[in-house]
């Protein structure tokens, strides 16, 4: 597959620790393509990632994983890539996978990088809680059952690009994308990737906690 | 006259007399907005002027206590506002997110 093509998209907020390394790892495995959305970081993220030779778009205000994911995808469509591969930007997700999800790429719509296929020895228990409530949760409220529904790590192709809309600005914004893959008759694999839980990562939590779930399921009521 | 009824009059009074100032400012806001915000505390202010009214709503509408009325009937109003500026602040939202998105294309090019 051709990587002129493919843009690699990374929702920001203070990864100023980690983002020049996850830029030159994807650079080392051929991505040429990488844009940054900081999501109106306090720390040096955008210098560090424009200095790494990302494109950085900058958000004025803080909007959440949602804001930024929705914002790498409205970029990847007005510069017309063919595929837009989604990644956390806090080390979580390897190039190498991203490599292994693009290879299916060509057959679907979107490919869906599961954590919860095959090895999932060193996922924190809580996580795995969490993802599977996640799940039932979305395949209620979207209609779609999709195992690891809060996979922030995904390959969109072309279509998906110009079709998927997200409006909801947080961490919902994954059960979203499932329910515009299923209104949209969109064509998805989910295809087992690993994770490395870093220090930094666990810090983050990625608002993972049981009220954030009440949070999820009250906003899909009310949506 | 009692403490209390004296009490609710001066708030209704201030209440109604803040919401004219607000109104009379530079925010504009809907007609109706304005009629019902007035109307409500204007209510108030004659029920607790006329008590008597409350024995001719409950003998009006048939029912054993206006009072109860008055306050399942707001229980429900209040609610239904929640709702309302719910949905009013999610919209705000989404056009807040779309109009950073653009200022970040913009600033790119």
């Amino acid at each position: 597959m051709n990587k002129k093509k493919v843009l690699v998209g990374l929702p920001a907020y203070n990864e100023g620790k980690v983002i020049t390394s996850i830029i030159k790892r994807l650079h080392n495995e051929g991505f040429e393509n990488i844009v940054v959305v900081d999501d109106c970081s306090s720390d040096n993220t955008s210098t560090k990632a424009r200095k790494s030779g990302a494109d950085v778009l900058r958000h004025v205000i803080n909007r959440g994983a949602g804001g930024a994911t929705a914002t790498i995808i409205e970029y990847a469509k007005r510069k017309n890539y063919d595929y837009l591969v989604l990644m956390d930007s806090d080390g979580q997700h390897t190039p190498q996978d991203a490599k292994k999800l693009l290879k299916h790429a060509s057959s679907y719509d979107v490919v869906i990088g599961s954590r919860l296929i095959g090895n999932m020895k060193n996922m924190p228990i809580q996580r795995k809680i969490a993802n599977f409530v996640g799940s039932i949760v979305t395949a209620f409220f979207f209609g779609e059952f999709v195992r690891d529904s809060q996979s922030g790590f995904k390959v969109l192709n072309k279509k998906a690009i110009s079709t998927i809309k997200i409006s909801f600005d947080t961490f919902e914004f994954c059960s979203e994308m499932i329910g515009e893959i299923h209104d949209k008759n969109l064509s998805f694999v989910e295809i087992p990737i690993t994770i490395k839980y870093t220090q930094h990562s666990m810090n983050k939590g990625h608002g993972q906690s049981i009220l954030n779930g009440f949070r999820m399921i009250s906003r899909f009521v009310f949506r | 006259m009692e403490f209390i009824t004296l009490f609710f009059l001066a708030l209704s009074i201030f209440v109604i007399g803040y919401i004219g100032l607000v109104l009379k400012s530079s925010i504009r806001i809907p007609i109706f907005v304005e009629v019902f915000f007035i109307g409500i505390y204007v209510v108030v202010f004659l029920l607790v002027l006329f008590p008597s009214l409350l024995r001719f709503i409950e003998s009006s509408l048939g029912i054993s206590s206006a009072i109860d009325f008055i306050v399942y009937l707001s229980i429900f109003v209040l609610f239904f506002m929640v709702f309302l500026l719910y949905r009013k602040s999610e919209k705000q939202r989404v056009e807040i997110s779309k109009l950073v998105r653009e200022i970040s294309y913009l600033r790119k090019k």
